[in-house]
């Protein structure tokens, strides 16, 4: 349902002004690789892609397509899995490719200021001469933006013990869709008035397009261990993960693998020494001093023997624990080698209810004839059931679909969620009827309104376009699980 | 006098009446049921009149005292523990639930209930998200905004919506409790929370030090911070700020609390230790004496860590013979001074000037409520406040409740 292309000549010039020719993509081969993010189940390619330098840039691009009411989508790195930064309505991508630097480190009050485009992981490493890092660390943290991140409010390993990344905002200059700058950066502990900041994070390209973005630092902890639980099967591990917490140990991340994505990051150049005869492992890392390490090491030992760990390794040293994480950071790429194209479903479950649903994914999987690999976020109850198909063909797709929507379902039935850190984006929009009655999301589209009065942001995402009723009825006669954008 | 023929008839001789609380003497309804809650909203509604919800209303005058109010909404009587599974770490209990309830029945099951606050018998659950105190934990358990993941709340309208749910970690749809958290009442009426519980230490131990002044004791807090970042429960200075003590809150494994006391005591030198019940003792009269700020005019100072000396220093200047006491957390960057006697209106006046030019935000409670809604205009309007007053009126576009709450410029102008 693109719309006419409404960007006339008059008005590309005048965006040329701004960001200049190298700021501005046009033509319809560079375009198409702004058709779609990490789901390339949607695409769209945009009229136009603008990237500007900095805020007030921006704010001149947002204010000359505000005028011209053309729809907008925010991009960053295009590593969501949701269809977030597809530009669904057509209309101009902004992007925040230029906008890659580290403004300040402030190491006595832990906090930096970035513009939106700074890679994730090059905060850590600028951190590090500090010896302060940035907690939240998604898998896809080499490309991924902090924009992105601050959107997304994504998470990552670590997150279990550190939290996502609204844990970590402090503050944020948006730029709304009229070109209106507000400066969210605020030099105290509370927000005045309204916590604008905690509400813009997770909004997911809705509300404005974030420029700069301070955020909150932490200390290198002093002794850091890896461990890695041995499993016969994945129940068993599942169940030791919910032992652990209901035990509240405190690692600072737990993952489980299970043996399809061992055997898919061993074959890769991710390969890491994860022992291709265990039916799953659990990988964790225990932070603090060394006293903290050691407790909480000899408990988790414990509880995971005790659940059925046939062994439980420690990493020897820093290679063997960079190795360990680049195995499980890698693990959606190197499912690449199982199959062409890979789903990678998100879901949350109460973490009492691991084992069971992650039962339950394996059974709708297997029904429908998928090929289904599972590398989770264990310890937040955070599900990622990974399927492997081939886009090309058609009722595999559909099957795949269908797949995901099962299992959402089935989280939801058990008190979960339907997405734990990827958001909700094109892919998850209708879902959002199984989760919220209609007048939760009547709320949510007011204050989306009060943030973009124009709705020319993000259009058609997050939130259904139509009353969740005919959804639901739509839902029953055709089994249609594809979001009709 | 009656307030309205519906509401009367609602309430029956259910009624008190809020008083001393710095406003007007208005009625307070307590109702028992949510659909009470709806009921009340909607007699108001259609009366026309303004309506402020409250818990047990200890703490109204920590936003500003609303110019527009003619009855209190108190959800103190919807208590209960709505579910608490302790294997998942996460509690969702009814707003008017009290403090101490919620944090003896976590304790049972090894769990801490953040935040902290005083006055935890009457403390409601609906107040302190409402509220967002600092709770005496905050330096290690975080901000309230932080442990909410998810509210029911009454909208004026009579609809009940809710966001964020019981899950530790969840991004569906837009996190609207980051708004209520914090919000004073200025939206709706909270009715439900999930909070992320923390677990429960090990073992606690205080360290306390008579300080020479209080600049002594930023620099021991500065090193402190540094040495014993993974254990460190609070950080505080308080007392007389001429002679004020220093209290260093450890928790955590038996373990990392005795290799935290050597390192303090590499950084202090003899300390007096208290463990156990004594340490337990303490800190109870500590986090209890924050209640004086309810008789006291007290000015609460936020700022980053490396400003807070001076914004310390611009308080001193600013008031040399006043009789003070202080709470100071120089690892957080935020303090409480309260005075023995009201400072007068130019006088806050000048404070409040200082403390900006200093870098610092401050905030008044326990002062005529006339002069800190001029201290509040003379700060500026804060970044966003259009939006904020959009937000409001999405929430409440009829007016409903009390205003102005956060600011003057929110509410019917
Ligand atoms: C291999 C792989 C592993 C992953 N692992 C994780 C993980 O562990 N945890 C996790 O949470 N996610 C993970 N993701 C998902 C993804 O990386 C995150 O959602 C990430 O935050 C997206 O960042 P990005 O810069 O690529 O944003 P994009 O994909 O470009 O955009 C994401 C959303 O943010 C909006 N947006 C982007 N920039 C801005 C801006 N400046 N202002 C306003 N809106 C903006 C877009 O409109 C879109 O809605 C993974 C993805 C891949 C491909
Ligand atoms: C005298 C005294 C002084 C205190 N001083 C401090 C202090 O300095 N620092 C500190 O940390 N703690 C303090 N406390 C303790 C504690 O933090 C408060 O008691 C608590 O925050 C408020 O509890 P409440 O239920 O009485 O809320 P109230 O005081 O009734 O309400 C607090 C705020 O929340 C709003 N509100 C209440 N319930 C709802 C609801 N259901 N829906 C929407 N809005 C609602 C109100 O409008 C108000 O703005 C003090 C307590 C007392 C008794």
């Amino acid at each position: 349902m693109a719309a006419p292309s409404a960007i006339d000549e008059t008005l590309l010039r005048a965006l040329e002004a701004v960001v200049g020719a190298r700021g501005i993509v046009s033509g319809h081969a560079r375009l198409s690789t702004y058709a779609a993010d990490g789901l390339p189940l949607f695409s769209q390619a945009p009229d136009l892609v603008v990237l500007p330098r900095d805020t007030d840039e921006t704010a001149r691009v947002m204010a000359l397509l505000h005028t011209a009411g053309v729809p907008i989508a925010a991009r960053g790195s295009g590593t969501g899995l949701t269809g977030g930064a597809t530009p669904a309505a057509g209309g101009v991508v902004v992007s925040t490719a230029r906008m890659r630097s580290i403004l300040e480190l402030a190491p006595a009050d832990r906090r930096a200021r970035v513009q939106a485009g700074v890679v994730n992981a090059d905060l850590t490493t600028a951190a590090a001469a500090h010896g302060l890092f940035y907690a939240p660390d998604p898998s896809s943290q080499q490309a991924c933006t902090i924009g992105g991140n601050v959107a997304n409010n994504s998470g990552g390993p670590h997150c279990f013990r550190h939290g996502n990344t609204t844990r970590h905002l402090l503050g944020v200059v948006v730029v709304l869709a009229d070109g209106e700058v507000l400066d969210l950066v605020r030099d105290s502990n509370d927000p005045v008035g309204l916590d604008l900041v905690g509400n813009f994070c997770g909004s997911e390209g809705t509300f404005g397009i974030v420029t700069e973005v301070v955020v909150k630092l932490v200390p290198v902890p002093e002794r850091v261990e890896t461990l890695l639980a041995l499993f016969t099967d994945l129940d068993a591990a599942c169940g030791a993960v919910s032992d652990l917490i209901a035990q509240r140990l405190e690692p600072s991340a737990i993952e489980v693998l299970d043996r399809l994505t061992i055997e898919a990051v061993e074959a890769s150049v991710y390969a890491a020494g994860y022992p291709v005869d265990a039916g799953a492992v659990v990988l964790c890392d225990v932070e603090g001093t060394d006293e903290e390490v050691e407790a909480i090491a000899t408990d988790l030992v414990r509880i995971a023997e005790r659940n059925g760990a046939f062994e439980v390794r420690r990493a020897a040293d820093a290679a063997e624990r960079k190795r360990l994480w680049a195995g499980r950071k890698g693990a959606f790429g190197a499912m690449g080698r199982v199959a062409p194209d890979l789903y990678v479903a998100d879901a949350v479950v109460p973490r009492t209810k691991l084992r069971e649903l992650v039962r339950l994914a394996t059974e709708i999987c297997r029904e429908l004839d998928l090929k289904l690999a599972n590398v989770f976020h264990a310890g937040d109850g955070n599900l990622h059931p990974n399927i492997s198909y081939d886009r090309r063909d058609p009722d595999e797709v559909r099957r795949v679909l269908l797949a995901g929507t099962r299992i959402l379902e089935a989280c939801v039935a058990a008190g979960g969620s339907i997405t734990g850190e990827h958001g909700v984006g094109l892919e998850k929009r209708d879902h959002m009827c199984a989760l919220f009655g209609e007048d939760d999301l009547d709320a949510m589209r007011d204050v989306r309104r009060a943030w973009d009065p124009s709705g020319r942001l993000n259009p058609d995402k997050l939130l259904p376009i139509r009353r969740c009723s005919e959804i639901h009825a739509d839902a029953v006669t055709t089994e249609r699980v594809v979001p009709s954008a | 006098m009656p307030l309205s023929t519906r509401i009367d008839e609602l309430l029956g001789d259910r009624v008190g009446r809020l008083s001393h609380w710095g406003g007007p003497n208005v009625p307070i309804a307590s109702p028992r049921s949510e659909s009470e809650v709806l009921a009340l909203l909607d007699a108001a509604r259609a009366d026309g009149l303004a309506v402020l919800p409250i818990g047990n209303g200890t703490k109204l005058d920590h936003a500003l005292i609303p110019t527009r109010v003619d009855l209190a909404l108190s959800t103190r009587r919807l208590t209960g523990i709505v579910a608490y599974e302790p294997a998942e770490g996460v509690l969702t209990a009814r707003a008017g639930t009290s403090l101490r309830v919620l944090r003896e029945t976590v304790a049972a099951h090894g769990h801490h209930f953040s935040p902290e606050v005083p006055h935890e018998d009457r403390a409601t659950l609906g107040g302190v998200v409402s509220a967002a105190p600092s709770g005496a934990d905050r330096l290690r358990h975080g901000p309230v905004r932080d442990r909410v993941l998810g509210v029911r709340l009454a909208r004026t309208d009579g609809r009940v919506v809710r966001s964020g749910g019981a899950l530790v970690k969840d991004v569906a749809g837009y996190d609207l409790q980051r708004l209520v958290v914090g919000a004073h009442g200025s939206l709706g009426v909270v009715l439900e929370v999930s909070i992320r519980l923390a677990s429960a230490a090990d073992e606690r131990v205080l360290v306390r030090r008579r300080l020479a002044s209080v600049d002594e004791g930023l620099e021991l807090a500065r090193a402190l911070a540094a040495a014993l970042h993974a254990s460190l429960r609070a950080l505080r200075i308080d007392g007389d700020p001429e002679r004020p003590w220093l209290t260093v809150d450890i928790e955590g494994r038996a373990a990392v609390v005795e290799r935290s006391l050597a390192r303090a005591h590499d950084v202090l030198g003899p300390v007096h230790v208290l463990r156990d019940a004594g340490a337990k003792r303490v800190a109870d009269e500590l986090r209890e004496s924050r209640r004086l700020g309810g008789r006291w005019p007290q000015l609460e100072i936020d700022a980053l860590p490396s400003r807070f000396g001076a914004a310390l220093a611009a308080v001193r200047n600013e008031v040399r013979d006043a009789k003070l006491s202080v709470e100071l957390h120089p690892a957080l960057g935020l303090g409480w001074v309260r005075f023995a006697h009201t400072p007068g209106r130019a006088g806050a006046h000048t404070l409040a000037r200082a403390l900006r030019a200093a870098g610092a935000t401050s905030r008044w409670c326990g002062l005529d409520a006339e002069v800190r809604r001029e201290l509040v205009e003379a700060a500026g309007p804060p970044a966003g406040l259009a939006l904020m007053e959009r937000l409001r009126r999405a929430f409440d576009p009829t007016d409903t409740l009390a205003t102005p709450r956060l600011h003057p410029e929110l509410g019917p102008s």
